[in-house]
């Protein structure tokens, strides 16, 4: 998957302008609450059931992006304003989140 | 005067929209909503998204033909403010009805974007290659090994040798040391600074040189990743065309921390003919698909023993099972190693087979190998 030309933080959202002219756009409280973190999202067992992670409705209205990592060629770390910051988003991660949002 | 929440600004705009149909004759704009419609003209630099809708504007207000904006931007391009205010600036003056206006913009400058590539020694480094298999004892090392000594013999177009590196990651169970004939200690050039090995003109890292080879090395995975961090950010690799990476067979710890660490320029994947090697190879190749590294191709390794005498090829683990791999992946086939004892004997002597027989036909098929790799990720000069 080719990188993206720009990704920044703008306001509460974070933009991604893709290599082929599309764009995206997510509120950080919705990339927050999709975080594909183990601590979020929780872990997989040996019968596909999920274990750990956080409940679905916490509310994280008032989280900001502070700060995001590029991570070898594929993804972005990003850095919230509530301590959280272990989620890794693939570029892949990110246009999956097209059909949540 | 009103402060808005970006959640509000989206409810209230709509409200907006619905009431003011009527007023889009603009002698009769009077209030915040309708500044609001206007900025929505203004786009973000860079993106067709409006800087209300981002959520940046965070006071509009409109009395008696003054119009008051005030926005807040952060970002790491400076001019992102006056670029703001000119276009502010512009909606409103096309505005009747604005008599006077005040932008404000706040600006906070944000920093540079955090690649953790920026603080590695590998800023003199042009090409990063790792050598990697998903299946264990198909000849990694040795053919990490031998392509390092081979890409050093090429020229560029300036006629100048390549100058090559190789680090290796497999912190287990280390052989590129032996292989390339090295077991002196690296030696500290300041602190946290280490220069690497070198022999054949290849400069190297190696766990091998830091424990001495009765020592296990009994590590969870964050060892295994501050190890693979060390090795880019705390080991002086100079000015390199060509590093190559040796990789533990898998799809763990070394392989993803190098994947997170590294800006890897593409991946080699080793396989040897039988379907055994061949799955594993293949499902530890995907990973690097998912990390976004391109395949360079794939090579077979032991592909036949080769008998001198009569020429006959004997094909002991089969026949094929490189090109299947290659295809299966959609990369190229680099070429087939013959199963020799010469490769086997240059390993654990120290003097890889490309060195100690450079005419032999492994090292042909070793040479023939790095050309490839010279055209698919080449280097300027």
């Amino acid at each position: 998957m080719e990188m993206p030309t720009r990704y920044e933080i703008i306001g509460h959202s974070f933009a991604i302008l893709w290599a082929d002219g599309q764009e995206d756009f997510w509120d950080a409280s919705f990339l927050r609450q999709h975080s594909p973190s183990a601590d979020q999202a929780g872990e997989m067992d040996i019968f596909g059931k999920i274990r750990g992670g956080a409940s679905s409705n916490e509310n994280f209205d008032h989280v900001i992006i502070k700060d995001f990592h590029l991570i070898g060629n594929y993804a972005l770390r990003l850095v919230f304003s509530d301590g959280h910051s272990t989620g890794i988003y693939s570029w892949e991660y990110f246009k999956s989140l097209r059909t949540l949002d | 005067m009103v402060i808005l929440g970006t959640k509000f600004i989206k409810l209230k705009f709509c409200i907006a929209i619905v009431m003011n149909e009527p007023l889009m004759n603009p002698l009769i704009m009077t209030t915040e909503e309708d500044i609001l419609v206007l900025l929505k003209k203004v786009k973000y630099p860079g993106f067709s998204r409006d800087i209300v809708s981002f959520g940046l504007v965070t006071e509009a207000s409109f009395t008696d033909g003054y119009a008051k904006v005030k926005v807040e931007v952060s970002g790491e391009d400076s001019t992102l403010p006056n670029t703001l205010k000119t276009e502010i600036e512009k909606v409103l003056q096309e505005e009747p009805s604005v008599k006077k206006h005040d932008i404000q913009v706040i600006f906070k400058q944000g920093k540079k974007e955090n690649t953790q590539n920026e603080k590695n020694n590998l800023a003199g480094v042009k090409r990063i290659i790792a050598i990697a298999s998903g299946k264990g004892g198909v000849g990694k090392s040795t053919v990490t090994a031998n392509l390092a000594c081979a890409l050093s013999r090429q020229t560029g177009d300036n006629g100048k040798a390549f100058s090559v590196g190789v680090m290796d990651c497999d912190l287990y169970g280390p052989s590129i040391p032996l292989q390339l004939g090295i077991s002196e200690q690296p030696t500290a050039l300041e602190e946290n600074l280490l220069a690497p090995v070198e022999n054949y003109g290849i400069k190297v890292m190696s766990m091998g040189l830091l424990v001495d080879e009765e020592t296990p090395v009994v590590w969870r995975g964050p060892m295994v990743m501050k190890t693979i961090q060390q090795f880019a950010s705390n080991v002086a690799w100079g000015e390199l065309d060509y590093l190559l990476i040796d990789l533990p067979p898998g799809t763990g710890d070394a392989q993803l921390s190098l994947a997170q660490i590294l800006p890897l320029d593409g991946v080699v994947i080793v396989t040897t003919p039988q379907k055994a090697a061949v799955d594993v190879a293949r499902r530890g190749a995907r990973m690097f698909s998912k990390v976004n590294v391109p395949f360079l191709g794939v090579i077979e390794n032991m592909s036949y023993l080769l008998n001198e005498n009569t020429g006959e090829k004997s094909f002991l683990f089969g026949q094929g099972g490189g090109p299947l791999t290659a295809q299966k992946l959609e990369t190229v086939f680099l070429g087939e190693i013959p199963l020799m004892e010469e490769v086997r004997q240059g390993a654990d002597h120290g003097v890889p087979t490309t060195i100690g027989n450079p005419e032999g036909k492994a090292s042909q098929a070793f040479t023939n190998i790095s050309e490839e790799i010279l055209n698919l990720v080449p280097v300027e000069g």
